[in-house]
């Protein structure tokens, strides 16, 4: 079972502090992923490119 | 709780009085997403885990085959809603489709069930039933499978169509450590209400299984049957051999604890103030500390290019690009944060 279905996944890295997140649409929203490994939203999409599931684009 | 419902379970001096239910909104009460609207079914147009009332999340392999509605149906007046899954399809169902009611807890909410130790005990689900159609039903309760998985798939009847019926099932936790393996605040415990998988999550009922299984084959398929509907309320998991009546908590405990999963500010709006000479910068406080730093989604008002920033699970900022000199309102609005157990 795949429990989040993303599209278009990209890296984005804020100008500010250059912190990074993914940004990806899930369910039909475009939402912000914090790089934290207790966010399972975060953990399944490392889980689905480490099983070549998932490509994640750079950050621009 | 009126003297006489007490009732000494696993034979504690002092019975679980109050906090027995390890299930949020195992009503069906709260409801930010908003599957309340009053349609009678919402369709689920996306795969995966789709959380929709609080806590509860339809879990499907192919999209608008079932929806799903908080619903002013209840089986007495103890209860207001239940949720109520519609089949939008007869939908032929492949080995590995995959189609179910889930609730998932943390590792931190079970650990009493003494799963992972070498003193399981036993836990009893209880719960409020009704469908279009009878037989053997699948449910299960199963921990993430990513390595190691466990699941204990077993079933429970519905006699009558259309009418609700009242189900107990006691099980014992094990001692593997799958359980706990996910970290204190990662997935322990999901219940699964089966409406209808494929043979690849069909497994003996009624014993652990290594890997993730839905319930035992031959159950009722819901997805199969167009237009087949299926309801539930009144959710309780606790700990011994006794089911216990429904335990209502207040309202504003309910929706703090489903705030630890998700929270949604409508059109609420969070100013923007002038951050070093060439930026705004709105900071937004969660209410409820979140289980984990949350997934965002958010709108803003003036500039462009906002930026999240510094996400924890007590907050989030957002900026943009802006000269102190503009001086129009800048703001974040409509958010939507997401801490959810992914199983």
């Amino acid at each position: 079972m795949k429990s989040v279905s993303f599209k278009n996944a990209k890296w984005v890295k804020e100008p500010m502090g250059g912190t990074k997140y993914i940004q990806a649409e899930i369910d039909s929203i475009v939402w912000d992923i914090p790089m934290d490994t207790e966010n399972s939203t975060y953990v399944e999409a490392m889980r689905q490119v480490d099983a070549g599931e998932l490509t994640i684009k750079d950050a621009e | 709780m009126p003297l006489s419902k007490i009732q000494p379970i696993d034979n504690q001096i002092i019975p679980n009085l109050g906090h027995r239910n390890v299930i949020i909104n195992g009503a069906q009460n709260i409801d930010q997403r908003g599957y309340g609207g009053g349609a009678s079914s919402y369709t689920i147009g996306s795969t995966g885990n789709i959380y929709t009332i609080d806590r509860w999340a339809a879990f499907v392999s192919a999209a608008s085959k079932i929806g799903v509605a908080q619903v002013a149906d209840a089986p007495n007046s103890d209860f207001k809603y239940s949720a109520k899954i519609t089949s939008l399809a007869a939908t032929t169902i492949g080995s590995g489709d995959y189609y179910g009611y889930n609730t998932a807890l943390e590792v931190n909410d079970v650990q009493h069930f003494g799963f992972g130790t070498s003193s399981p005990k036993q836990f009893t689900i209880s719960f409020w039933v009704k469908s279009t159609l009878t037989g053997n039903f699948g449910i299960a309760v199963r921990v993430k499978p990513a390595s190691p998985a466990r699941s204990f798939p077993t079933t429970y009847t519905i006699n009558a169509a259309n009418t609700w019926e009242y189900k107990t099932l006691t099980l014992t936790a094990e001692s593997n450590t799958a359980w706990t393996a996910q970290g204190a605040k990662g997935s322990g415990f999901s219940l699964w209400f089966d409406l209808g998988t494929g043979s690849d999550f069909h497994q003996t009922a009624n014993q652990y299984y290594a890997g993730n299984a839905t319930a035992p084959s031959g159950t009722v398929q819901l997805a199969a049957n167009n237009a087949a509907t299926w309801q539930i309320t009144g959710v309780q998991v606790e700990l011994g051999a006794v089911a216990t009546e429904f335990e209502h908590r207040p309202a504003g405990l309910e929706r703090s604890l489903c705030e630890r999963y998700y929270q949604h500010y409508g059109t609420q709006q969070f100013f923007a103030t002038q951050y070093q000479n060439s930026y705004k910068i709105a900071h937004v406080h969660f209410p409820t500390r979140m289980r984990a730093a949350p997934d965002l989604t958010y709108s803003t008002q003036g500039g462009s290019g906002w930026s999240t920033y510094n996400v924890g699970d007590t907050q989030f900022k957002s900026y943009v690009s802006s000269a102190s000199s503009a001086t129009a309102n800048h703001y974040v609005h409509t958010v939507r944060a997401n801490a959810e157990i992914d199983y």
